[in-house]
């Protein structure tokens, strides 16, 4: 939010590159909570096993 | 514990090399990601510079992301909730500074320039819907109705030349001619026409002819508004042909018409395109014995020029007239020139 109202400060077309390019972002974040939510558990049940 | 730790770093690596590969793409070609929301070639500059600056970075992303939650399986949040805060403070503290104290950023990146802005053009791939070789030349764009309705991309496309014509003639001028960018002969003229529209792929020049009965005129004043009434019809037949051309997905902008020198410039070349120029290239006429002096074989020298500058290449362009014809009309010619 701080860092879109900062961009905001150089006009429509910077905001509107910067929330393009941001966009690959949140589309970034569900890939790696996949992988990631596969170590939690996998993690989790070795570290339990005491591995 | 060593399985755990074993886990966590090849889910790390994979999230990061997924990430990392992603941000790679992206930074090296931004267009791919940005180019699909826009064409604005401010937006696709300003997002682009954001890929290649933070594309780099997204490995980093994906490790920290898939470590965070492998320590949650392991039980130890607060180093990578630690990490999570810091990283905030950093990004937004440090924007703020450089942002409102010391006053940097994309302003000073973005400066507009002709150079620029070449820069970030998008290459699609050659598909263009517009293109209708030999099409009958007294087609009329009226005729086709769903043509305002028709979206189509930008700078990809290729017009057919008998439809600029056409549209030109249509609103009122009395011959026209296209010259592609790259030619020889306009080699004086292409800065101006970059600067004043750098993304002119062809020059459409076009002819308005005056009353020449009026501009011969002894009186003045009937010469004068003669004159001046040709010019204003010249830069409304400019604007219409432009509209109507942006309802075909094509962009461009008019050059002025009478008085298109800018006298900052003395004592260089005061202005940016050469209206004789073009419209010699065109094919619209010759340039009379003076090199002021510019005529047409039908209309004689009582005539005004405009150019156009399109952000598309045409299936056709035209060449300058024989030169024969030329000296042909010269003497052929009812008059010399207007007596002022």
């Amino acid at each position: 939010v701080c860092i879109t109202s900062l961009v905001s400060r150089f006009g429509p077309a910077a905001l509107a590159g910067y929330g393009i390019g941001a966009r690959l972002e949140f589309l970034l974040i569900p890939l790696i909570f996949g992988i990631g939510a596969a170590l939690t558990a996998m993690v989790g049940v070795n570290m339990g096993a005491g591995n | 514990l060593n399985r755990a730790l074993r886990i966590g770093w090849t889910g790390a690596a994979a999230a990061g090399l997924l990430a990392g590969g992603i941000g790679l793409v992206v930074a090296v070609r931004p267009e791919w990601w940005v180019g699909l929301y826009t064409e604005d070639p401010a937006v696709l500059a300003s997002g682009s510079l954001y890929l290649r600056i933070v594309g780099g970075m997204y490995v980093f992303q994906g490790v920290g992301l898939s470590l965070y939650f492998a320590s949650q399986g392991a039980g130890t949040v607060f180093w990578p909730v630690a990490a999570g805060v810091l990283r905030v403070i950093v990004a937004v503290g440090g924007a703020m500074v450089a942002v409102l104290l010391l006053d940097m950023g994309l302003k000073t990146l973005f400066v507009p320039d002709g150079r620029r802005n070449g820069h970030f053009r998008l290459r699609y791939r050659a598909v263009d819907p517009l293109r209708r070789v030999g099409q009958d030349s007294v087609h009329r764009w009226q005729a086709k109705k769903p043509l305002h309705r028709r979206k189509i991309r930008m700078n990809h496309n290729i017009i057919s030349s008998n439809e600029v014509k056409n549209i030109c003639l249509e609103a009122g001028a009395d011959a026209v001619g296209l010259v592609e960018i790259e030619r020889k002969a306009i080699d004086t003229e292409r800065a101006g026409i970059q600067r004043v529209y750098p993304k002119t792929r062809s020059i459409i020049a076009f002819m308005r002819a005056a009353n020449r009965e009026n501009v011969r005129s002894e009186a003045r004043y009937v010469a004068n508004d003669e004159l001046h009434r040709t010019g204003d019809e010249v830069t409304e037949i400019s604007r219409r042909v432009i509209r109507q051309l942006n309802r075909l997905g094509v962009r461009g902008a008019y050059v002025n018409e009478s008085w298109p020198m800018d006298m900052n410039r003395w004592p260089g070349k005061l202005w940016d395109v050469g209206h004789k120029t073009m419209a010699v290239e065109a094919g619209l006429g010759h340039m009379g014995l003076e090199p002021s002096w510019f005529f047409i074989l039908e209309y004689g020298a009582c005539v005004s020029l405009n150019t156009l500058l399109i952000d598309t290449e045409a299936d056709e362009y035209d060449n300058r007239l024989k030169r024969a014809l030329a000296s042909a009309a010269n003497s052929a010619l009812p008059f010399a020139r207007p007596e002022l």
